[in-house]
């Protein structure tokens, strides 16, 4: 049960980041597309290769989330 | 902690001065804005051909538009070039000093934030700043989606996060 409830915090954790993430994602590539560094296209490109980046960040938060609270629960059970 | 004192001292001195020349230098822009350019053709033509040669009718559309109407004394056509040079010119000085007082400002943010941390507590002040963070974020016209208000509360929600990854779930609130 409790182990479920981890689970559950860290996918919201991980939503809440990908959330995050992907408005910075979308703000940066259309800054450097504005910039005239990269042309619309390659704009879109920046955009859904940060996105791929920010899904794999986004699991990678929700696992560490998901370790520290399971990790607690262990040390806690230690004492 | 002396040295956050004399920022905080001599930022809060900066930013009072340029605030204040920043309302000095948009009055007297303003007062050369196109409207007052055209009051005091108005004034002048009233008054005969151009500038006026009587020195009372001269004195009191001097006392109306100070700056204006001593540009009505300069050959006509290059009235409103030097008024629009004056004005721009007051404009940038303006400009220049919103700068430095938006600067002087984050600094002086920085450094009270620094201040109340090593007085009282890390944790504590950054907790407090989050808060008021996103009330503001919240209350803002700037933010008009959620998009807007997560990039808003990016900084406050990963410094947490990070606490809570780095820290665990009840150390995260301690100092140390």
């Amino acid at each position: 049960m409790k182990e479920f409830l981890a689970c559950i915090a860290a996918i919201i954790a991980a939503l809440i980041f990908t959330a995050i993430f992907g408005a910075i994602i979308a703000v940066i590539s259309t800054v450097i597309a504005s910039w005239g560094l990269a042309t619309y296209s390659v704009g879109g490109v920046l955009h859904t290769s940060g996105n791929i980046i920010n899904i794999f960040l986004s699991f990678y938060v929700g696992y560490k989330v998901y370790k520290r609270i399971t990790r607690v629960k262990v040390n806690q059970a230690e004492e | 902690m002396k040295k956050i004192k004399t920022l905080l001292i001599s930022f809060s001195i900066i930013l009072a001065l340029s605030i204040g020349g920043a309302f000095y230098f948009n009055s007297l822009g303003e007062k050369l804005g196109p409207q007052v350019l055209d009051d005091c053709f108005w004034i002048c033509n009233g008054l005969g051909d151009g500038c006026p040669s009587d020195e009372l009718e001269y004195k009191a559309c001097y006392e109306k538009n100070e700056e204006i109407c001593v540009l009505c004394k300069v050959d006509k056509g290059q009235k409103a070039l030097l008024a629009e040079a004056k004005q721009e010119k007051y404009y940038n000085y303006m400009y220049s000093l919103i700068w430095v007082s938006f600067t002087s400002g984050v600094i002086i943010l920085i450094s009270f934030i620094s201040y109340l941390s090593i007085k009282y507590s890390f944790i504590r002040t950054i907790g407090a700043v989050s808060v008021l963070w996103t009330i503001a974020a919240l209350t803002s016209n700037l933010v008009y989606s959620i998009s807007t208000f997560f990039i808003f509360i990016a900084p406050v929600l990963f410094f947490w996060l990070f606490r809570f990854i780095r820290f665990g779930p009840i150390r995260m609130f301690k100092d140390g």
